[in-house]
């Protein structure tokens, strides 16, 4: 089994090439590196922590199995690659099992005397969840891939199987119904549409 | 709450208000541990990853299990290869006689009855 000295200044493709002959080091720095952003792709599609942990436990997984196959083309990739296999696992899920919609959102944050501007931008984080959670998961997931991800249209129309012109759709209908929803819970003023 | 700017736009909205906020280092530490056992487990469960360092279990084992696809593949083959090397001959008429006399006798009444 080859073994990799320095694990945290190898490059991602080293660390699969380790990973395809059985380096549980490998793997684990790998994990490192990638889950927090897999994480925060999978909530911000699905809005749950439990579904989203979920997706990215069987997405690494995927990755331990398809290491072998795995065929160097830059730093970039891996990355990708994981971020489509969450994607799709994601949207498998959601038609499975459609989340509820986070209606109790806006009663977590504490309004202490004191926390205001904290509670303000929770309140606002919660609230602007709440509308992503609104979208059809196709437009939120375009969203998501486009805002949080800054993927442009050609990838996420590889990502989601579709055509660029799709998702550019995707997007303009995506933020016509968030403007609608913001403008309507006071985030947004009406001048903006 | 008070209302933002006129001029702040979705964009900037959705940039600056990310509604995930960063995982925290328990939460990864125990997804990590998580995905690893699972890993352990898929490794135990599956023979073609490591089916080597697993106990040997014989009816789970498919080392094992082509040992009685190989003995049965070699009978197989040795009766065959008795039958095609074994002489034959033709059966002589007292012989013929003799076998039907003697499953006549298994016949029942009422067979014997008919003819």
């Amino acid at each position: 089994m080859a073994c990799i000295d320095d694990l945290a200044l190898s490059s991602d493709d080293a660390l699969v090439l380790a990973v395809a002959q059985g380096d549980r080091r490998a793997f684990r720095e790998l994990m490192l590196r990638h889950v927090p952003g897999m994480v925060a792709l999978a909530q911000r599609i699905l809005g749950s922590h439990g579904d989203a942990d979920d997706v990215v436990q069987e997405a690494f997984l995927r990755l331990w199995k398809h290491a072998p196959h795995w065929a160097p083309a830059g730093e970039a990739e891996i990355r990708t690659w994981l971020g489509r296999v969450v994607t799709n696992l994601c949207i498998d899920l959601w038609r499975k099992k459609p989340s509820l919609p986070l209606d109790h959102a806006m009663h977590i944050a504490d309004p202490s005397k004191g926390a205001a501007e904290r509670w303000q931008d929770s309140n606002r984080r919660h609230l602007l969840q709440r509308c992503l959670q609104r979208l059809p998961l196709r437009q939120r997931t375009a969203v998501v891939l486009s805002y949080y991800e800054g993927l442009a249209g050609i990838e996420i129309a590889k990502i989601m199987d579709l055509s660029p012109a799709a998702v550019e759709s995707l997007l303009v209908r995506a933020r016509r119904a968030l403007r609608r929803d913001l403008v309507s819970l006071n985030i947004m003023a009406g001048s903006d549409l | 709450m008070t209302l933002p700017n006129d001029r702040e736009t979705l964009d900037q909205l959705l940039e600056l208000y990310d509604p995930v906020e960063p995982i925290s280092a328990e939460r990864l530490a125990l997804l990590v541990e998580k995905i690893e056992t699972r890993l352990s487990g898929d490794i135990q469960n599956n023979p073609t990853e490591t089916w080597k360092s697993r106990p040997r279990v014989p009816w789970n084992d498919a080392a094992f299990a082509r040992w009685p696809a190989a003995a049965l593949v070699f009978l197989l083959l040795g009766f065959g290869a008795g039958q095609w090397l074994t002489p034959h001959r033709a059966l002589t008429k007292t012989e013929v006689n003799q076998t039907i006399t003697k499953y006549a006798l298994f016949q029942s009444p009422w067979q014997k009855w008919f003819d």
